[in-house]
């Protein structure tokens, strides 16, 4: 299953600013979002947005990255002008709506 | 009519009346937003617990003590009422399984070849105990009826596995500071009120285990018809937590959420 466009253009990124690899960058993204209730294939930008700055910097600094700060401030911004179209198909969004929420 | 038979027959008839409401509300939903899901889920429960279980309940009526997996007894009416609940049944079936498919393993090829084989065993057994009874009773025992019913007992299961694995992530947000304490439970009691669906659909099963034994039949049906209409109440209570929230559950979720982040 494809992952989410927000995925690949962080982990695009963060295998940019950092020396992490392909595998190494994908893997530690995957950890971060399994760890904040979230799944690769679905989450929006809005999402991994907050996940860049409560859970991505620990990640990284618990792998050895320097400066995780500046890198995760980089992908915020670089995710943060990712435009949305309106109503997302995620479950939670489908539950969110069929509850009348 | 005894006791047992009076509380059957008001708990079915709050149990369709339920899965009724749930349904419409979710087809209006559909027709405002013209998204799959709802209609999906809406028609999934109209066709089961509604126009399915309605319509075989009828012909169990209309035949009185004659048991649907008996020939004898048979008339027209009551063959097309079961025909038209068994095809109404699956049919709902084959849309929760969609549901479940769109929702949470959209793009999942092995998921939809899995839920490919589900249908194929649920349409051929029909087809198959068709060819064997042509609706005038419940072959009971035979490869079709054991194929059709090894999806009708299991189906809810799938359900109940991805609704809980996501009630487990929605939980997990709180750590980014996504709480949305009603989406949360939604998916606890959606997996919830599949789990009382499924647990309904075992119970009303026991009799067939004795086929050969119509006396323990007799001894055992008050008991099963009790078990299986109060699972069916959990169940559409369920449903209509999560899809037709009443204010007095919306504030108990709300409150108890700010309650846990305060003490957390």
């Amino acid at each position: 299953m494809a992952e989410s466009a927000a995925f690949d253009l962080v982990c695009s990124s963060l295998q940019r600013l950092t020396s992490l690899t392909s595998l190494e960058a994908r893997g530690t993204v995957r950890l971060a979002l399994k760890e904040a209730g979230f799944d690769a294939r679905e989450v929006s930008a809005r999402q991994m947005y907050l996940v860049l700055k409560r859970v991505l910097p620990g990640e990284l600094r618990s792998r050895g990255v320097q400066n995780t700060d500046g890198v995760c401030e980089e992908l915020a911004r670089t995710v943060a002008a990712v435009s949305e179209g309106a109503g997302s198909d995620a479950p939670d969004a489908i539950f969110q709506r069929m509850g009348g929420d | 009519m005894g006791i047992v038979d009076t509380f059957h027959s008001l708990a079915t008839l709050a149990f369709v009346v339920g899965s009724a409401l749930v349904a419409v509300r979710l087809l209006a939903l559909s027709a405002r937003t013209r998204r799959a899901p709802e209609f999906l889920l809406g028609s999934g429960i109209l066709l089961t617990a509604v126009l399915g279980y309605g319509l075989l309940i009828a012909c169990w009526i209309l035949r009185g003590t004659a048991s649907t997996t008996s020939a004898a007894g048979a008339t027209p009416l009551t063959v097309a009422l079961f025909a038209a609940g068994k095809i109404s049944h699956d049919l709902g079936v084959s849309l929760f399984l969609i549901f479940v498919m769109h929702v949470f393993r959209r793009g999942d090829v092995r998921a939809w070849a899995f839920a490919g084989l589900l249908m194929f065993l649920l349409w051929g057994g029909l087809a198959l105990s068709v060819a064997h009874g042509h609706f005038r009773s419940d072959p009971v025992g035979t490869l079709g009826w054991f194929s059709e019913y090894s999806v009708i007992w299991t189906y809810s299961l799938w359900n109940v596995v991805e609704s809980y694995r996501y009630w487990a992530m929605m939980r997990r947000r709180s750590r980014v500071g996504i709480v949305e304490p009603m989406v949360t439970n939604r998916f606890f009691l959606w997996g919830t009120s599949s789990v009382f669906t499924a647990l309904a659909t075992w119970t009303a099963s026991i009799p067939y285990l004795y086929m050969a034994d119509p006396a323990r039949i007799d001894a055992i049906t008050p008991a099963v018809r009790i078990v299986t209409a109060l699972v069916g109440l959990a169940s559409v209570s369920c449903s209509l937590l999560a899809f037709v929230p009443p204010a007095w559950y919306r504030r108990l979720v709300l409150t108890g959420a700010r309650q846990a982040t305060e003490s957390a």
